[in-house]
């Protein structure tokens, strides 16, 4: 299992848009993550329980993998989260 | 199923004028005729929880179909939006396309149609129904609360679907259209002819909520929080919705023939002055006769700093840090001051960004740190005397902000200063945690009318004074802005809130320091000639009101301001005082 944590520091926290990003990114892998915040966890690939984990700026969070695409999927997460949600991965993005 | 608005009324009838109030999410002055649209559930019809003798596998089939037909929708929806609104609307319709192709949702409502037998109908009604409920559970404080809306709006779509329903009909509306509604959500704020429509004004919703958002990036006026809208506002009725007025707006239903004269005339006025500002919004802020004002923004967060840059501010003439410990609570506080406080000084790298320290008390209260309730809070446990009685707080955001200054240029703003005794308490814990080289500037903030009085006492021990006319004026006059019976008593133009300006900037520059006015009177266009003919340095206000004041400073002539500061300086009362400024704004150099 790999794990991070890194600190939201964004003004809105893991609010409509970086939510968005945060699961999307989760879902390229095979891996199965998690995040943490205080006593409360979350699938990171499911929106609604990470929406609802209203993790806000100044929190940190933890973020766990298990799966062969683990330590790519945490260094994914954690580039995306402390660059605050610019460093998108570029599979993510709205095109088209 | 076709929801269409409510009937017409019928010609002649006509109503009595009212005036309903609620909050500006986008601003403006419009003028229409009410089409109304009453809050309806998209129901489940026969279908709804509790139907008989359904097929399990019918059922499913029809979930999956309507699952796939909304995500289809969804996905074709951001593609439009971002190609005709922008890339913000566009990501509303992307999360909620993210939420609906979430597995475990998914997994959820196939689960309540095969094992739970439940219709298709049902189960979206009440999975979905079961997480709305968990996000009104969230604190009213909560940033993610307003969520609910998106998944009640793809509650909403995939219902529409099962049904083959079409959602509220805006085809049919014709030019001039102001759309009352009890809430509106994104998918239907997104199909509403911005061509066509003039004005939105719901019952629900908040700043953050998505249809306010959508009315900005359509440049549609719209008004949140108009409570009794849909049930007092007749479909027909013709409403003027005034956005111009702060954050309060202004729902005029029937207004009489001289109202919307007057209120057409502002709109005309109101359009052509935005014009006019954007035009100006990046020059200097510099008189005719070539005097450079400071002009700077009052804040409360990194997001409002960042609209506060794109409406031309060059640096923070207030940073309320009340705000933060409201969001946070008090845990971890210096850690997350560090990281804003350096996050503004980056922001502003070439003016200063001011921290104020922490203002509260009964009557502004936050949780967690506030005092109970007092019988008179705005003379009580408040400002710096809370920090004061509570020295850890202090040191922290002292040691945060020395610390931030390492990014930029960053000062320190003491509030409710009532002479030179609370300076020196406060610059001794500063010299304590920051010893006493590098320091960065402090200045005490005049509200109070003692330190009006003690201005040279406290100009010997700062670096800069800043006079928060707001609650200045609520204690000069007695009156307190928030209770409405005297409301007529609280009079922010008033000549003894002048007569105390102008003691304070004689005052201050005697010594050498700067004058900054960070109350609502430094962002009032009919006040700022005058305070720039009492000598004030620098003003700051709100970020929307940034524009105007560059194009009002650089039709001003320092000299003439001045000779009109000396009249209101002479005036014996507020009404004269207004009858001097509107008497001379014609004259050269004033405006």
């Amino acid at each position: 299992m790999t794990e991070a944590r890194v600190t939201l520091t964004n003004e809105a926290g893991l609010h409509s848009r970086p939510a968005d990003y945060f699961v999307r990114t989760a879902r390229l892998y095979t891996a199965d993550i998690m995040v943490h915040s205080g006593k409360q966890s979350a699938n990171a690939k499911n929106i609604i329980p990470v929406i609802l984990l209203n993790v806000t700026r100044g929190t940190e969070m933890r973020i766990t993998a298990a799966g062969e695409d683990e330590d790519a999927a945490v260094t994914d997460l954690v580039r995306l989260v402390s660059s605050n949600f610019t460093a998108v991965n570029p599979r993510v993005v709205i095109t088209g | 199923m076709r929801i269409n608005p409510a009937d017409k009324q019928a010609p002649g009838d006509t109503g009595s004028p009212m005036i309903l109030t609620g909050i500006t999410v986008s601003p403006g002055v419009a003028v229409g005729s009410a089409v109304v649209f009453p809050g309806v559930e998209v129901s489940p019809g026969k279908h709804g929880p509790g139907a008989s003798g359904c097929d399990p596998d019918h059922e499913a089939e029809r979930l999956s179909a309507a699952l796939a037909q909304s995500l289809n929708d969804l996905a074709e929806l951001v593609t439009r939006t971002r190609e005709d609104t922008g890339m913000e609307a566009a990501h509303i319709f992307r999360s909620q396309q993210t939420m609906l192709e979430d597995a475990a949702l998914q997994e959820e409502l196939h689960h309540a149609v095969t094992a739970g037998g439940h219709t298709a109908e049902a189960a979206v009604t009440e999975v979905l129904n079961r997480y709305v409920a968990l996000f009104e559970a969230m604190d009213s404080t909560a940033l993610n609360r307003d969520r609910r809306e998106d998944l009640q709006d793809v509650q909403r779509r995939v219902l529409r679907v099962l049904q083959g329903s079409a959602g509220p009909s805006f085809a049919s509306l014709s030019h001039g259209s102001v759309v009352v509604a009890e809430e509106l959500f994104p998918s239907d704020a997104i199909v509403i002819p911005r061509d066509r429509v003039t004005a939105i004004i719901t019952e629900r919703g908040g700043i953050t909520s998505h249809a306010a958002i959508l009315a900005r990036n359509f440049r549609i006026p719209a008004a949140v929080g108009v409570a009794g809208a849909t049930a007092s506002i007749r479909p027909g009725a013709p409403v003027v919705l005034d956005g111009t007025h702060g954050e309060t707006a202004r729902v005029h239903v029937h207004p009489a023939g001289a109202t919307l004269g007057r209120l057409k005339r502002a709109q005309l006025r109101y359009a052509a002055r935005q014009e006019a500002f954007a035009q100006e919004r990046d020059r200097d802020p510099v008189t005719l006769d070539g005097r450079r004002m400071m002009l700077s923004a009052n804040v409360s967060s990194v997001e409002e700093a960042h609209h506060a840059v794109a409406s031309g501010a060059r640096s923070i003439g207030l940073f309320r840090t009340e705000f933060l410990f409201m969001q946070r609570g008090g845990k971890n506080a210096e850690r997350w001051q560090r990281q804003t406080y350096h996050e503004l000084a980056r922001m502003f790298p070439e003016a200063p960004v001011t921290i104020r320290t922490l203002d509260i008390g009964a009557d502004k209260p936050v949780p967690g740190i506030s005092p109970p309730q007092e019988a008179n809070p705005a003379l009580g446990y408040r400002g710096i005397r809370v920090s004061l009685d509570r020295p850890e707080l202090l040191r922290g955001q002292l040691r945060a902000a020395v610390d931030a200054a390492a990014s930029g240029t960053v000062q320190i703003l003491v509030p409710m200063v009532t002479g030179p005794q609370e300076m020196r308490q406060v610059l001794d814990i500063l010299h304590d945690v920051a010893g006493k080289t590098n320091l960065p500037a402090v200045g005490a903030m005049i509200e109070v009318p003692s330190a009006v009085f003690m201005v040279d006492e406290l100009a010997e021990l700062v670096d800069f004074v800043s006079i928060g006319t707001n609650d200045l004026t609520q204690y000069l006059l007695a009156a307190d802005r928030n209770n409405s019976r005297i409301q007529q008593y609280f009079q922010p133009l008033h000549p003894a809130v002048f007569r105390a300006i102008h003691q304070v900037v004689t005052g201050a520059h005697r010594h050498g320091l700067p004058v900054g006015v960070c109350g609502e009177l430094g962002g009032m266009p009919q006040a700022i000639p005058v305070l720039v003919g009492l000598g004030v340095d620098e003003l700051s206000m709100a970020p929307h009101a940034l524009p105007e004041a560059v194009h009002v400073i650089r039709r001003i002539d320092s000299r003439q301001a001045a000779s009109l500061a000396r009249d209101v300086l002479a005036a014996p009362d507020t009404a004269a005082v207004l009858a001097t400024i509107k008497r001379r704004r014609k004259e050269p150099g004033l405006v």
